[in-house]
């Protein structure tokens, strides 16, 4: 029977345990495999073009994962490379592995999966009715389109595996599904793939399918025909049927299916079984093909440039009325919005008040409890970054010369924590798609370049 | 003294699933504080939407025996990422729940 081992460490940059992966290449794992990207963090990291992890960690992960793939030669596989996973994070990327690979004086055949859409082929797509939203999302128009900085697909197995079999030794993918990563090698081997999904899924986070995850300890999957075992490689970390079986629901909105652009990794039928105290085994796991495969667009447009201000207020009168001074200082800062040439459409003005309401909003049921002091993150998004800086001035200064509560006598009301007391958050993005392009062949989004290093 | 749901499972979390749902997985420590959840009737569906402002048709339950939790899914108040966003990953949304009332 057939038997694949997949390793795997979570999101490249947050680190791992060495000796677990010492460990771990010591069970002769058939590939490695590592997620490199997330929607988490928001629209920012895809509109701004840049990863937000920081180079040198990324660079301690890729190189120990490199030189043990090359050792072992076998597969080490980066999807959603540099957060976002669009051109700029992938060439971030590669630049990084490149300069691994040159220090560690290693020579291999890499694949490079590009996920990037041009606005034309987003755009025929959208005149054929091939694009629907995901959730509450409106429907993608070709204005939207139009203003995105970036435009990216997230990649299935198939990308993978075309790579795989042009030979690549590395593969950087740009944006791609977690699974997808490991899914492959398993597909590829012919595991069905109902057990190769599920396994890839249950391996996907790394230490998050155990129960320590600050250990770090990677994650290995034996995957056969009729099921898998995961385990930890860390001596010390254990998995557990409650650890291993969380991460089929995690981050997904239905514990029973979870989408991938060729099917569903059907899961209402798998049976988790803890063999030993650090192994848990599943069967019975089941894929549905889609009728027709969809990938998930992404696509992030600039909305304006934030600049803002922290401050506290610790008066207790200006508390108790504090909706009433809040829109006093909104009233003024309009008014000095227009004295200088900036209408109304031009720009937001948000007032987050931390230690009342600031995280939850209309949603949160303790707003009206008694507070002694609150932070006042005064937030300002404008056309220009020059109008951003200019209205967040205005707001400070008239905020400090209001009366705290009409009738009494204007007495600074902020307390400022920092000299200058103005952060210059720079350009703002938003998911300006977030939805599924339907595709005759899930290849198709995606091009696959062979490098050479 | 009433048990809260934050007793019988502190380990609630909640984060997106995608930028368009909300999603709060409610594990326990045993399988008996799971039905003893489940037969108290708390966690339902109008519930959830009170807390939440959303209309309650739009609210999932699931009850997820291997990891002994329940998994709760809603529409975000508006899609994670607008100019407004107050929470990306939508990873603090869950403190009201600690205070349900079980039984």
């Amino acid at each position: 029977m057939t038997e694949v081992r997949l390793l795997a460490n979570g999101m490249v940059g947050n680190g791992f345990s060495y000796r677990g992966f010492e460990a771990g290449l010591a069970r002769m794992p058939h590939m490695i495999g590592c997620d490199a990207g997330t929607s988490d963090y928001g629209p920012g990291p895809l509109g701004g073009g840049r990863s937000i992890k920081p180079a040198s960690s990324v660079r301690r992960d890729m190189d120990i994962m490199l030189r043990g793939a090359r050792k072992l030669n076998i597969p080490l596989i980066f999807g959603s490379c540099g957060v976002a996973g669009a051109a700029p994070h992938l060439e971030e990327t590669c630049a990084i592995m490149k300069d691994v690979a040159r220090e560690a004086g290693l020579n291999f055949r890499m694949a490079i999966i590009h996920s990037d859409q041009s606005k034309e082929s987003v755009k025929s797509a959208l005149d054929r009715g091939d694009v629907r939203p995901l959730g509450n999302f409106s429907h993608l128009t070709a204005e939207r389109v139009d203003q995105s900085a970036h435009i990216v697909a997230m990649a299935g197995a198939a990308p993978f595996m075309d790579a795989l079999e042009a030979g690549a030794d590395v593969i950087l993918a740009g944006r791609a599904t977690d699974p997808a990563i490991f899914a492959c090698v398993a597909l590829r081997a012919g595991i069905p793939p109902g057990v190769a999904w599920h396994a890839a899924r249950s391996i996907d986070k790394g230490s998050l399918a155990t129960t320590d995850v600050g250990g770090g300890s990677p994650v290995l999957a034996t995957v056969t025909d009729d099921g898998f075992i995961i385990e930890p490689t860390k001596i010390g970390s254990v998995c557990t049927v409650k650890s291993v079986s969380a991460l089929t629901m995690y981050e997904n909105p239905d514990p029973w299916s979870i989408h991938q652009p060729s099917g569903a990794i059907s899961t209402q039928f798998a049976n988790f079984e803890q063999l030993d105290e650090r192994r848990v085994r599943v069967t019975g796991s089941q894929f549905t093909p889609a009728p027709r495969p969809t990938v998930k667009l992404e696509g992030a447009r600039i909305v304006g440039y934030r600049c803002s201000s922290i401050v506290g207020i610790r008066d207790p009168r200006l508390l108790a009325a504090l909706d009433d001074f809040l829109d006093r200082l909104r009233d003024l800062t309009n008014r000095g919005a227009h004295s200088v040439g900036i209408s109304q459409d031009e720009y937001s003005l948000t007032f987050r008040v931390y230690g009342r309401n600031a995280v939850m909003g209309d949603r949160e049921p303790m707003r009206d409890a008694p507070i002694h002091e609150v932070g006042l993150l005064i937030d300002v998004v404008a056309r220009t970054e020059a109008q951003s800086e200019t209205l967040l001035q205005r707001c400070l200064s008239s905020g400090a010369k209001l009366e705290p509560v009409v009738g009494i006598p204007a007495g600074g009301n902020f307390a400022a924590p920092f000299s200058p007391n103005l952060l210059r958050l720079g350009p703002v993005f938003e998911w300006s798609a977030w939805h599924l392009l339907e595709v005759d062949d899930e290849r198709q989004p995606f091009k696959l370049e062979i490098v050479e290093i | 003294m009433p048990i809260r749901l934050g007793d019988l499972a502190p380990g609630l979390k909640c984060r997106n699933a995608g930028a368009s749902w909300l999603t709060f997985d409610i594990p326990f420590s045993t399988l008996e504080d799971l039905e003893l959840v489940i037969r108290s009737g708390a966690i339902n569906e109008r519930m959830i939407a009170e807390i939440y402002g959303v209309p309650f048709e739009h609210v999932s339950i699931y009850v997820y025996k291997p990891a002994v939790a329940i998994k709760v899914t809603l529409p975000r108040a508006s899609a994670a990422g607008g100019v407004d966003e107050s929470d990306f990953d939508g990873a603090q949304q869950f403190a009201p729940l600690l205070d349900v009332e079980i039984a």
